[in-house]
């Protein structure tokens, strides 16, 4: 595969990868490894899976606790506390907190929910800048041309199918917006003749102006104002609000990357070969730029882990029922005496940012020490 | 390079009144109604609030105006949709509106409601209070229910776009003026002016980071030549595992943590060395005299926030003297018989600090827009909570304001770090 060759493979240090393994591991079985009803269960009326109630014979998950599960004969016990517990199977090892809520059960559903916000957010960004950078940065601002005779009727076309798209139902929207689109598309594409005049979109230009206005709004503040937008408080929601911060850094290091690239010869002689620029990019040019994608997607996932960890502390943004890392932490604040409370959650969030950072790291270092 | 930083200066009009815009769209599109929270500061009740005193106070803050100085909307919408105050009535109109329902039939549709609702008012059995409490929700079904008729033969089935001139008498003008001339308009929790506000927080926020970024950036750029002046030094490679801790750890645990072992007396009375949080207050004295005398109760975060940047600085200081120290020219001076020392002080440290011109300036950008996780662990009342609980309760004026101020500050601190940079970088050339 073109995407791993030799070159660009990243190689990983054990611990990176043991690492790697174990976070995803946790956060993709975390109801197989923390959960308060039987994983399989054989009852009167057969075998059935995740079944809560009484069984004649069952399979129970490591710890025998859902995140949100409450025992109530339990509150506010430390890990070296003495517990009422059944037996060793049901203690709390990394204690309860204070209305009785299993801190390791807590700790497994909230590595899910920074898995989810890490990929997630980093996956859409990713896509954002993916084409952004194909219409700024690898076509830069005279690439993509257009007939100066056309843009006139587009501009004017594109506006009326957008007032009727904003004021009539979803769905012909959504097919006035994809008309819109394939106009340009088309628009762009088209041979034009030798003595109609062309102008090129200064795709690239404006980009960057937008880049540079998101960056000129303090960021956590931007966070707080979008977020009071959502009616709902949701996983959803902090994700895309995490997305439009993350965008503008991911697409400006894209860019410098492309930039570099684009100038390359090979990329000269696929043009002279006749390639679409469209196959250009996501064969020769993007591979080219796969170690710089990991080192920000590395860096990015650590920062989104960080950012909702924060937002869940302050109580913004996700729901309040959910457990997260962040909000075991709140908790700790109004229990002094529960060090255990803030210390594991603390811990977890430490060594997954450090994780992908040295992931980052290593990365960056190896790159580095091809091009020198 | 004076007319690309002309150009530049005059770009930050543009791009102002852009982040005006969207803030004023944003502020629009909020489920929260500041209708009611401007009538509770007025004293009165949310439960007592009447249709009448509703309507009053939306005429007063112009919200039955147009939005911007011009619209452009389908030919059988009115010139604005916002005339009818009740929200419910409102909701069902615009709805009314998009299906393609011209404004008269529109508005007598709602007439016949308003009087169907009277009429059930004056009956005021069981039955019809049901109904009525029901009406918000689902005006539409109600009337159905109620018989009333809604004859879909009204709708336009085809419209065309029409431009509405608002002229100045718009919602966006208003808001504009009133930044000019009111100093972004009242709070809606205690009706301080809103630049008042804003002015007590940035002087506690900046109270705080401002100490931060100083001892960051002195013992930041120090520690950091400390580091790669011997990489490979005992002390060194301690040291720097212990920056590279703090580097990774979340400065809201760090903050818990310290205040639980070094306020409180529940894990011993000799961690206990720092004052309780929460700021004193003293009535009568100014916002500079508080900060003086809880200057105490500044320590810990100052100490919490620059334990974290410290680390971030000296990282970047010892990556750019690492990759500095790499270049021919070091090897060029090593063979002209200079000292490691030598070629430090004289040569490279220059070099690799320009690149951390950018990085200050940003770093003394965002030190007025404060760290909100702090000022919320810390209790102090600096920007980051003022936004918060602005946002909470939708005071829309100090959130304003803070956003552009920050934004100006931001871009402004920006340019002057471009400039700073081609000042020291002869290399640099901008051209407009």
């Amino acid at each position: 595969m073109r995407w791993f060759s030799t070159k660009m493979s990243i190689q990983l240090g054990r611990a990176q990868k043991t690492g790697l393994i174990i976070f995803a591991v946790v956060a993709l079985l975390h109801s197989f490894i923390a959960n308060e009803d039987y994983i399989l269960a054989k009852t009167s009326s057969g075998i059935q899976f995740f079944y809560e109630g009484d069984a004649d014979w069952g399979v129970k998950a490591i710890v025998p606790y859902s995140a949100s599960s409450i025992d109530r004969a339990n509150r506010l016990r430390g890990p070296f506390d003495s517990q009422e517990v059944q037996s060793l199977y049901y203690r709390h090892w990394l204690g309860t907190d204070d209305i009785g809520r299993d801190v390791l059960a807590g700790l497994i559903h909230g590595t899910y929910i920074a898995l989810q916000v890490g990929f997630y957010s980093m996956l859409i960004s990713l896509f954002i800048s993916f084409v952004l950078a194909y219409l700024g940065a690898y076509h830069g601002d005279k690439g993509i041309r257009i007939e100066t005779r056309m843009i006139f009727p587009a501009v004017l076309i594109s506006a009326l199918f957008l007032f009727y798209a904003s004021y009539t139902s979803t769905w012909s929207g959504i097919i006035l917006m994809a008309a819109i689109i394939m106009m340009w598309i088309y628009l762009a594409n088209r041979k034009s003749s030798i003595i109609s005049r062309t102008k090129g979109v200064p795709f690239d230009l404006a980009i960057q102006r937008l880049i540079d206005i998101v960056d000129s709004m303090p960021g956590l503040f931007l966070i707080l104002i979008l977020l009071t937008l959502f009616a709902e408080p949701s996983i959803a929601n902090v994700i895309l609000v995490i997305v439009f911060l993350r965008w503008p850094v991911v697409t400006r290091h894209l860019r410098a990357e492309i930039l570099k690239i684009r100038e390359e010869e090979y990329i000269l002689s696929a043009k002279s070969a006749g390639q679409k620029d469209i196959i250009i990019y996501l064969k020769h040019v993007l591979p080219m730029a796969f170690s710089p994608i990991i080192i920000v997607a590395s860096f990015g996932i650590a920062a989104a882990i960080l950012t909702e960890s924060t937002l869940s502390f302050l109580g913004i943004g996700i729901p309040l029922d959910e457990v997260s890392w962040g909000s075991l932490i709140k908790r700790a604040r109004f229990n002094f005496q529960a060090w255990w409370m803030a210390l594991f959650p603390g811990l977890a969030i430490y060594l997954v940012v450090i994780l992908f950072n040295s992931v980052g790291e290593r990365v960056n270092a190896r790159m580095r020490g091809l091009d020198l | 390079m004076f007319s690309y930083f002309t150009k530049r200066l005059l770009l930050i009009i543009p791009t102002l009144i852009l982040i005006s815009i969207i803030a004023f769209a944003l502020s629009k599109m909020t489920p929260q109604d500041t209708v009611i929270s401007v009538l509770q500061l007025r004293g009165i009740d949310q439960e007592n609030i009447t249709a009448r005193q509703y309507a009053e106070c939306y005429r007063d803050l112009g919200y039955d105006k147009a939005l911007f100085y011009f619209s452009i909307v389908p030919d059988h919408y009115p010139k604005t949709s916002n005339k009818i105050p009740d929200p419910d009535s409102r909701k069902l109109y615009k709805a009314l509106l998009k299906k393609g329902v011209p404004h008269m039939h529109a508005e007598n549709y709602l007439d016949q409601l308003q009087a169907v609702e009277n009429r059930l008012k004056a009956k005021a059995d069981s039955d019809s209070l049901i109904l009525l409490n029901n009406i918000g929700a689902d005006a539409e079904r109600f009337a159905a229910y109620m018989g009333e008729k809604y004859d879909s033969k009204l709708e336009n089935s085809m419209f065309y776009p029409t431009i509405r001139w608002h002229g100045l008498n718009n919602q966006y003008h208003d808001w504009l003026k009133q930044i000019f001339y009111e100093g972004f308009g009242p709070s809606i929790t205690d009706g301080k002016r809103a630049v008042e506000k804003v002015g007590k927080s940035i002087q506690w926020t900046l109270s705080f980071t401002l100490v931060d970024l100083f001892l960051s950036i002195l013992l930041g750029i120090s520690t950091g030549v400390y580091l790669a002046y011997k990489p490979q030094g005992r002390i060194q490679t301690v040291l720097r595992q212990v920056l590279y801790f703090f580097y990774a750890l979340p400065v809201f645990w760090l903050a818990t943590i310290l205040v639980v072992y070094c306020t409180t007396d529940d894990y011993g009375s000799w961690t206990n060395i720092f004052p309780s949080i929460g700021m004193d207050i003293y009535p009568g004295k100014s916002t500079l005299e508080h900060i003086a005398l809880n200057a105490s109760k500044l320590i810990l975060p100052i100490i919490c926030l620059t334990l974290h940047s410290l680390a971030y600085v000296s990282r970047i200081v010892e990556n750019s003297l690492n990759e500095e120290f790499r270049k021919d020219y070091v090897l060029q001076a090593y063979s002209m018989g200079l000292e490691k020392w030598e070629i430090l002080t004289r040569k490279v440290l220059r070099n690799a600090m320009i690149p951390s011109i950018t990085l200050f300036v940003a770093a003394f950008a965002a030190a007025f827009s404060g760290s909100l996780v702090i000022e919320v662990i810390f209790n102090i009342p600096g920007m980051g909570r003022l936004l918060y609980n602005a946002l909470q309760i939708a005071d829309w004026n100090v959130v304003f304001c803070i956003l552009i101020l920050l934004s100006f500050i931001t871009i402004v601190a920006y340019l002057a770090g471009d400039l700073l940079y081609a000042f020291f970088n002869p290399k640099i050339k901008y051209r407009a």
